[in-house]
């Protein structure tokens, strides 16, 4: 059972390439007009030198934003409905920071249980995520809050923490990541209790660094008792209604099926939809969310929450994203820390 | 269907065998399975819902309306509101459209046995209890009295007709039918007024009694507390609840109330657990 | 320029002259502002006028929240105050419904400043759209802050450039460039929503019978919505930027609309939001008006 490593940079570059070689597509962070996106890469030298996050989220890749469920053919001898090809090969995500691996765990749940998403599924099967530590997380960060680390595991295969410019501390996390160290013996060098200190050094400057924080603590609690409050028009007020944060939040995984095309022929399709849009609950003669604060309510109650009474656990991992992508300056983390004060000033009486 | 990859969002191919006018702008569709194989194996409860889809257009939520025990075809009503009922409107007899289910929970038919039934529906709120009413009544000597109250705004709007002469003319069953003040005609024979005030009217009594109630969401909100004031304590009334929904499986995110899927958790909810849900819906 | 601001705020909520304020106030980031909503007097102490201060609050006008609370002040720069004279035309507003606190301004930072950390307005760092800036002082106001500025000189048209080396490349060349930026396009509608002209309570997008424009998030899709709002937007576009701004996958929208707002000032010699007096270029009709370009 192999657990730990050394990967140097060189060799780093060899595994993508050994991959790659192996048939399997490698996507790793780009910069491209401006933004840093997982595109495919051919080779080590495409990845984008230094950045802190991708603009969007690996979700892209398990629930992208538009896919087709079938095609349909109407003929004179019927309708002819086929289901869409499954993907052939095998995706690698290479430079996933640990807030968006962490994403996965969290929203399998919505797409196993006892009706299984095969869309969703199938791809998480064919994707073997490579998870890099950050050494400098950003102002906008906030993973730890709520549990999470910048050198944390979850959700990886395997994990890098650059330990300097030309060495990577590899651990193997998954069955499939160990795979991959035995498919490529020659590529790991063993690692030393230095090494591990060092690692675990990275982990920890890191983690320090983050200076937005937010005690969640007794949030869920409030959140049950305070459907109703004036908090909700006063957090929302300045919200476009657009669905930026939504559309980049790795956890948010609403949808909608739409037809496209006429009588004769066209495709079904699952495409990305949002709560802060009036259409996805209004009814012919019933809105039950008429004002954006009620919708931006349902934004908040769904991540900490409703998905806690659901699942057990928050649909957040602190990436930041939502906090980068608003127009107009909402604050994600303001608002958590508006109601740890209420909490505070509660319990002081 | 073809080779390639299975999943839950595909739809069956249904055929339609009959379609009802019921009243101006809802229709009643009557349809089968293609494949007889799926036919045969089929089944589903009362108060469960489907997804219909006119390929091209999209797909929409329908409670099932047809009774489990009459296994030979199924039944939706819909009413004309947008743009996949209108589609579903203009479909004709041998039109194959698609369909996904069953979904959803279902009434709790065990615990209403010995029970007196007493059905409350408004418009095309009649549809998901018609399904249990035919249920119930294929099962007759399970359960005590049997009393229907069903209104619309008027008599045109009066869905199954036919039924409900048929309820009116079995011994074994009261029927109450109403309209809205204002939609009587000359030949009108029943009540005047709305369901939730008529039902005060009749005050049928809560002694072992189970009241199963469908409608517009403010009709149901009238009757909740109309039942409550004729003393139903709130785990004898049943209801069934509507929110938009797409993909009828707990995943797409769009018909919660609160924590609670109406996919998943619902339709069928008693009064008690729509106490703890917010008031959102 | 921002005691000015807050002084003036207080006193127009304490004489009650207006019910509520649309201003700035700092953001929870650095060097960042973001819209403030103000009822109360002893709210304006968190006022602000800074080169952070990107937003055009106008989009908040037309929207119910805003509507229902009585007369409502408002902080705009120039080209906000350009978006309120298009709704003023358009008969979304009455003039007398909004008090105009103008703001005479030099600049504000661009999107790349700003996630950049570059707080400092210079040349480098300025918008583009202020590069061409004729609405330094807006074009009215009921109580300036700050002295008047003059419109820029004439300078290096940033659109322009853009635009004509667009032109210059084939047809093949330019389908490539706009295929490429359309692509990324998530259908988020951030663009609308920052809009203050698109206020329509039913964006096209939302119409479903028949579907106009596709809202899937392919190609197909993403031309359709693009197009149809850069339409949409002819001769009413203030060129405020907001649009490209909101976005959150860096699609020059600006170009788009630029280009169109060019074409109607060539075709009509119209350019929207500097006189709501008059009528809107395409939304009137004259028999004088030039059809040689219609084939």
């Amino acid at each position: 059972m192999v657990k730990e490593r050394i990967l140097s940079r060189a060799n780093r570059d060899r595994l993508l390439d050994r991959l790659r070689e192996e048939g399997l597509r490698v996507f790793g962070p780009r910069l491209t007009d401006g933004l840093v996106l997982f595109l495919e890469i051919q080779s080590a030298s495409e990845l984008a030198p230094d950045y802190r996050n991708s603009t969007r989220s690996i979700k892209d890749f398990f629930l992208p934003p538009q896919e087709p469920l079938l095609r349909y053919g109407v003929r004179k001898e019927g309708v002819e409905v086929q289901p869409p090809a499954g993907e052939e090969a095998g995706t690698v995500l290479f430079g996933v920071r640990p807030c968006d691996a962490a994403y996965l765990p969290i929203i399998d749940r919505v797409f196993s249980g006892e009706e299984k998403d095969q869309l969703y599924l199938s791809r998480r099967e064919k994707t073997l995520i490579i998870g890099l530590s950050c050494e400098t997380p950003e102002d906008t960060c906030f993973c730890t809050s709520l549990g999470y680390s910048p050198g944390g595991s979850q959700g990886c295969d395997l994990l890098l923490t650059p330990l300097g410019e030309d060495r990577f501390f590899v651990e193997f996390i998954s069955e499939r990541g160990e795979q991959v160290a035995v498919r490529f013996p020659e590529l790991w060098q063993d690692a030393s209790a230095s090494d591990r200190e060092r690692r675990r050094g990275v982990e920890a400057e890191a983690k320090a660094s983050i200076q937005r924080r937010v005690d969640m603590k007794g949030i869920k609690e409030w959140l049950d008792g305070h459907f109703d409050d004036p908090l909700w028009e006063e957090i929302s007020r300045r919200c476009l209604g657009c669905a930026a944060c939504y559309y980049l939040c790795p956890t948010c995984h609403c949808f909608d099926i739409v037809d496209e095309g006429d009588m004769w022929g066209g495709t079904r399709r699952r495409i990305w939809d949002s709560c802060s849009f009036g259409h996805f609950t209004q009814m012919p003669a019933h809105q039950p969310r008429e004002t954006q604060a009620r919708r931006y309510r349902q934004r908040i109650m769904h991540k900490f929450k409703y998905y806690v009474d659901r699942f057990g656990i928050f649909a957040c991992v602190g990436c930041g994203r939502c906090l980068k992508a608003c127009p107009v300056g909402i604050d994600l983390t303001e608002i958590l820390g508006i109601i740890r004060d209420r909490l505070s000033a509660a319990e002081r009486k | 269907m073809s080779e390639g990859m299975t999943h839950i969002y595909q739809p069956d191919l249904v055929r339609i065998e009959e379609i009802v006018e019921e009243t101006p702008d809802i229709k009643t569709l009557r349809f089968n399975f293609v494949e007889e194989e799926r036919a045969r194996s089929f089944s589903f409860r009362a108060g469960q819902f489907c997804q219909l889809s006119v390929f091209g257009e999209g797909e929409a939520t329908f409670c099932l309306s047809s009774s489990p025990t009459r296994r030979d075809f199924l039944e939706c009503s819909l009413k004309r509101v947008g743009k996949v009922t209108q589609a579903l409107h203009d479909r004709e007899v041998g039109d194959i459209i698609g369909f996904r289910g069953p979904y959803g929970n279902w009434f709790p038919l065990e615990e209403m046995r010995g029970k007196n039934l007493i059905f409350v529906g408004g418009g095309i709120g009649l549809a998901p209890l018609r399904s249990l009413i035919w249920n119930c009544l294929d099962r007759r000597d399970e359960f005590l009295e049997v009393t229907i109250l069903y209104g619309a705004r008027s008599v045109a709007d009066l869905v199954y007709k036919a039924e409900l002469k048929e309820w009116e003319s079995r011994s074994d069953v009261k029927l109450i039918k109403t309209v809205d003040p204002g939609g009587e005609d000359e030949s009108w024979d029943g009540e005047v007024g709305f369901v939730p005030t008529v039902l005060e009217r009749f005050s049928p009594s809560p002694q072992e009694a189970v009241l199963i109630t469908c409608g517009p969401p403010i009709m149901i909100k009238f009757v909740l507390q109309a039942a409550d004031k004729l003393g139903f304590s709130p785990d004898q009334v049943i209801t069934t609840l509507e929110m938009k929904m797409k993909c009828g499986l707990g995943k797409c995110g769009r018909c919660n109330i609160g924590s609670v899927y109406v996919c998943k958790d619902g339709p069928v909810f008693t009064y008690r657990q729509i106490l703890t849900l917010p008031p959102e819906f | 320029m921002s005691q000015e601001l807050q002084e003036k705020a207080k006193e127009l909520l304490e004489k009650g002259e207006v019910e509520q304020i649309i201003g700035y106030g700092p953001g929870t980031r650095p060097g960042t502002a973001r819209p403030v909503f103000l009822t109360l007097p002893e709210e304006s102490p968190c006022l602000i006028w800074t080169p952070a201060c990107v937003h055009n609050l106008v989009v908040y006008l037309t929207r119910k929240e805003t509507r229902g609370r009585g007369k409502v002040a408002i902080t705009a720069k120039g080209c906000d105050v350009r978006a309120l004279f298009v709704l003023i035309q358009e008969k979304q507003l009455r003039r007398e419904d909004v008090y105009v606190i103008g703001l005479s301004c030099q600049g504000v930072l661009s999107k790349e400043a700003l996630a950049g950390g570059r707080w400092e307005l210079s040349e480098e760092t300025m918008a583009d759209k202020c590069k061409i800036c004729q609405v330094r002082t807006p074009l009215e106001y009921d109580f300036l802050v700050g002295e008047k500025v003059e419109p820029r000189p004439a300078g290096v048209d940033p659109y322009a450039a853009r635009i004509e080396e667009l032109e210059s490349r084939s047809s093949e060349e330019r389908w490539e460039f706009w295929r490429r930026e359309l692509s990324r396009c998530i259908k988020c509608y951030a663009c609308r929503q920052a809009c203050p002209l698109c206020y329509c309570r039913r964006c096209i997008t939302e119409k479903s019978v028949p579907q106009w424009i596709d809202k899937s998030a392919h190609l197909r899709g993403n031309l359709a919505w693009n197009l149809i709002r850069a339409f949409h937007l002819a001769g009413r576009c203030v060129g405020c930027g907001e649009c490209e701004r909101a976005c959150p996958v860096n699609i020059p929208l600006m170009l788009l609309n630029q280009k169109m707002s060019r074409e109607v000032a060539a075709q009509f010699g119209y350019v929207a939001g500097m006189d709501y007096t008059v009528e809107p270029a395409l939304a009137s009709f004259d028999p004088q008006d030039r059809q040689d370009f219609i084939h």
